[in-house]
């Protein structure tokens, strides 16, 4: 019986069960733009906890700026956005990133002149958490370099210490834009593994362009095309093929 | 009615009523005015269309001056002539330090250019003391000839002519901002510079340029006060009016045509009236300048414009966009 | 032929070293509000002047130089704090000129209300610590000494600061990338008044000590901007070390122009800094960050 239980829970159908309890994230009709060039267009949707979802897109189409202002990094002209019950709306960003929801930049950019261990107090003393096994656990390469210099990490170390970082504070929404971005297929398969065992902890909703990625590790994918959401697919088997990018 | 403003007739006609209010107010203000005014449209067209603040105009404003005194001090009596060479000096001057200016983004080239005010001020007081007799000054009055058609040693005289000055120079600069591809291409530098590199204009020239303008007509205000304050000294370079000229320019509005204009009336009028009543003129300013910048940068006559221009948007929306003919 | 004996020479180091450490604390201001908020922020010259004014009165009224420092370091505080929340605070997102033009607004109020105060007459301030120390054979001021000693600790205590605390490290992230902070979860609002006060009360105590040098006046702020500027531009904005150097570079081009010919001492360091900008036209650590 545990072993079923355990297969199912790797299959994710256990998480069915939570679909009865209420969305972490709801968005409604939100609009953003940039001046006068409108960006976002109505958008509607929403995240389960512990959700793996994902929103694929051409460049340009919105998907960071939507990131965006869902973690009140930018303010929408209008709309919604809840999280957990509240309303984000007007909140500032160090607020919302208390609250458990956090943004986590496409650019891995950790600060260059501060050690992984300084990137980490800062993300401790944001947050009052200072248990760093957790982290640790996930990316155990950043306990041994835990005093270089941000400036002489790689790619994929950044990432790591980009995710890393954000999951000090337990936060139950992770915002990751691009993940996959200029790192080796290595670390990419890492990085699926890493966002399978996070989302045990919290929902991740990721942005990005890369298909491959996007079929390892989603289980709900939104269609964005110039600002708007055109689908939502949440069919496994739909998901596993892709063939969701005729609606892009 | 912008339009009408910014027409060439317009600009007549509001220097004109400018012109007939002497009976009003005092000749010497309105020629203060005048003056100031050709002075700020430098500062307001680095700013307002380049994005280049210069805490250092007096600097640009001396030299025109000085080469005026200068000329009529040692050389000559014409004040014609001493404009024109006042007018020359400046040019050469601001191509050189234009050259080393114009290379550095805007935060150095404010801090520069009022480093180079503090210089040159330095310069007139005491390194060139032997010539330009520092704080006392070159006094000219003996120095001037009456000159032909209009005479310039006389008020009435260098009354109109600053006007007559002032109108050919609003002239220039309507051409320069609304009419040629060069104000355009000022205004994409102060927008996104490495676009315009990009692009393949050569921005280095484009903003030495727009420098060599400016400046050379703050040094040909500075030649008209010389012959219109019939004496020079070092006072004219000191760093502490630099900030008027960019609070007047503000405080009009930053790269219009007619703000400098408002501007300095405004301003300089303030100034008289304040100063009767508050000793210490740097709170005005210093307020003036706080004021206009958290209202946001556009000043009296850029929030006019932008007014007029969401009026004509309104009443061009209520408008059906199409006729029964199948027009607009 | 110019006549140089040992003992100008050692004279006119230490007062060229004094000098920087004026210079130095009035400008590490500039710096870190440029490097963290991306605002020149010209009103540090009126903390300046601000700080002079209150160590006068206070000395005046207490006796104590001492108390007269504490005095107008914390006086300046409590104006920073409003001046950066009422005012400055709002122009953090605009373009660089935006903070210049108002900074510089505050700057001029702030001379017009001193010289409101306290008149127009300079006025002195006696220095604290008299006597002279002998170096090299040389007699020198022992409040020189002071000044050079005050400002190196104050060097190190910035250095630690920013270094090993976390507020410091939070700095640091900011000046980096302040976007990234807020996202961490942290107040960077908080951060920027933190940084402003710290800016302002450090150009206090540098017009604090400068007061016994030179008479205090309204115009003491102007006439130590065209310095500071240089020191900042030489150094580069945002480069604490760049300050310091370029605050030791300035501080003796100044004093050892003045021993050649007495006008060099006021363009020598502008002609320095046309040769650095020529070279290098962000200064000599300027950080890559500054291409607007």
């Amino acid at each position: 019986m545990l072993l079923i239980l355990l297969v199912l829970d790797d299959m994710g159908k256990l998480r069915g069960m939570e679909m009865g309890m209420p969305n972490i994230v709801e968005v409604k009709n939100l609009n953003a733009a940039y001046g006068q060039s409108k960006v976002l267009f109505d958008i509607n949707l929403h995240i389960k906890p512990n959700e793996r979802v994902a929103i694929v897109g051409r460049n340009g189409a919105g998907k960071t700026t939507l990131q965006k202002c869902i973690a009140s990094l930018l303010h929408p002209t209008s709309g919604s956005v809840v999280y957990d019950g509240t309303e984000l709306v007007g909140k500032q960003p160090y607020e919302v990133a208390r609250m458990g929801l956090k943004y986590i930049d496409q650019d891995k950019h950790v600060f260059l002149d501060l050690t992984v261990r300084e990137n980490l107090e800062l993300s401790s003393y944001a947050t009052g958490d200072y248990e760093w096994d957790k982290v640790f656990e996930h990316f155990p390469k950043l306990k041994i370099l835990i005093d270089r210099k941000g400036a002489y990490l790689s790619g994929g170390e950044r990432q790591m210490l980009m995710i890393g970082r954000a999951i000090l504070g337990d936060p139950k929404v992770l915002l990751v834009d691009e993940p996959t971005e200029g790192l080796a297929p290595s670390i990419v398969d890492d990085l699926v593994t890493t966002f399978h065992e996070l989302s045990r902890d919290c929902a991740i909703m990721t942005v990005g362009q890369n298909l491959s990625f996007v079929s390892r590790v989603a289980e709900r994918v939104y269609a964005m095309k110039e600002g708007r959401l055109v689908a939502e697919i949440t069919d496994e088997v739909e998901i596993k093929n892709n063939s969701y990018c005729e609606y892009l | 009615m912008k339009r009408f403003l910014n027409s060439w007739t317009g600009i007549i006609i509001a220097f004109a009523l400018l012109y007939s209010l002497k009976g009003v107010l005092p000749a010497a203000f309105l020629t203060e005015v005048v003056i100031f005014s050709i002075y700020a449209m430098g500062c307001s067209f680095l700013i307002g269309r380049l994005g280049l603040t210069s805490f250092g105009q007096p600097a640009f404003l001396a030299f025109g001056a000085y080469g005026a005194g200068v000329y009529l001090y040692y050389f000559g009596h014409n004040s014609y002539v001493a404009i024109l060479v006042g007018v020359l000096v400046s040019l050469v001057i601001n191509m050189l330090v234009g050259l080393f200016m114009v290379r550095l983004n805007s935060s150095y080239f404010t801090l520069c250019n009022q480093a180079f005010c503090v210089v040159t001020f330095f310069l007139f007081q005491k390194a060139l003391v032997k010539w330009t007799f520092g704080d006392n000054g070159l006094l000219l009055i003996s120095r001037m000839d009456p000159t032909p058609f209009i005479d310039l040693t006389t008020t009435k005289g260098i009354y109109l002519f600053a006007f007559l000055v002032a109108i050919a120079v609003w002239f220039f600069y309507q051409y320069l901002m609304k009419k040629s591809v060069f104000g355009a291409t000022c205004l994409c530098v102060k927008d996104n510079e490495q676009k315009l590199r990009f692009l393949g204009y050569k921005t280095f020239n484009i903003k030495w340029f727009a420098f060599v303008i400016a400046n050379t007509t703050a040094g040909l205000a500075g030649a008209i006060y010389t012959i219109y304050f019939c004496m020079v000294n070092a006072n004219i370079a000191s760093v502490n009016t630099a900030s008027e000229a960019v609070a007047i320019s503000m405080l009009g509005g930053a790269g219009t045509l007619f703000g400098p204009l408002v501007g300095s009336f405004l301003f300089i009028g303030l100034k008289d009236i304040a100063s009767q009543f508050i000793s210490h003129w740097e709170v005005l300013v210093g307020l003036l300048l706080i004021i206009v910048m958290l209202a946001g940068e556009k000043g009296i006559v850029g929030s006019l414009e932008g007014y007029i221009e969401k009026l004509r948007e309104k009443r061009s929306l209520s408008k059906p966009a199409l006729t029964k003919e199948g027009g607009l | 032929m110019i006549k140089m004996n040992m003992q100008l020479l050692i004279s006119a180091i230490v007062l060229g070293l004094s000098m920087s450490g004026v210079y130095f604390l009035l400008t590490v201001g500039l710096s870190l509000c440029y490097g963290l908020m991306r605002i020149i922020s010209l009103d540090q010259f009126f903390y300046y002047a601000l700080g002079a004014y209150m160590v006068y009165t206070i000395t005046s009224l207490t006796g104590s130089f001492w108390l007269g420092m504490i005095g107008a370091m914390l006086a300046v505080l409590v104006v920073a704090f409003v001046v950066e929340r009422l005012i400055n605070k709002r122009v953090y997102s605009k373009p660089v000129m935006f903070s210049m033009i108002l900074t510089f607004g505050v700057n001029l109020m702030g001379v017009g209300l001193i010289k409101y105060v306290w008149g127009l007459t300079p006025k002195p301030v006696a220095s604290p610590i008299a006597g002279r120390v002998m170096i090299l054979g040389t007699g020198v001021p022992t409040y020189r000494i002071f000044v050079i000693a005050l400002a190196i600790v104050v060097y190190f205590a910035v250095q630690y600061f920013l270094n090993k605390t976390i507020l410091g490290t939070a700095i640091r992230a900011g000046i980096d990338d302040a976007e990234k902070v807020k996202a961490l979860g942290i107040n960077i609002s908080r951060l920027f008044t933190v940084t402003f006060i710290l800016s302002s009360v450090l150009s206090a105590l540098a017009g604090v000590i400068h007061a016994p040098f030179v008479m205090v006046s309204p115009e003491m702020g102007m006439t130590i901007t065209a310095f500071a500027f240089m020191v900042v531009i030489i150094g580069g904005l945002g480069s604490i070390k760049g300050t310091m150097v370029s605050a030791l570079i300035v501080g003796q081009v100044v004093s050892l122009g003045a021993l050649i010919w007495a006008p060099l001492a006021e363009m020598a360091p502008f002609l320095v800094m046309i040769i650095i900008l020529l070279i290098k036209p962000t200064g000599l650590y300027g950080s890559k960050l500054m291409h607007r």
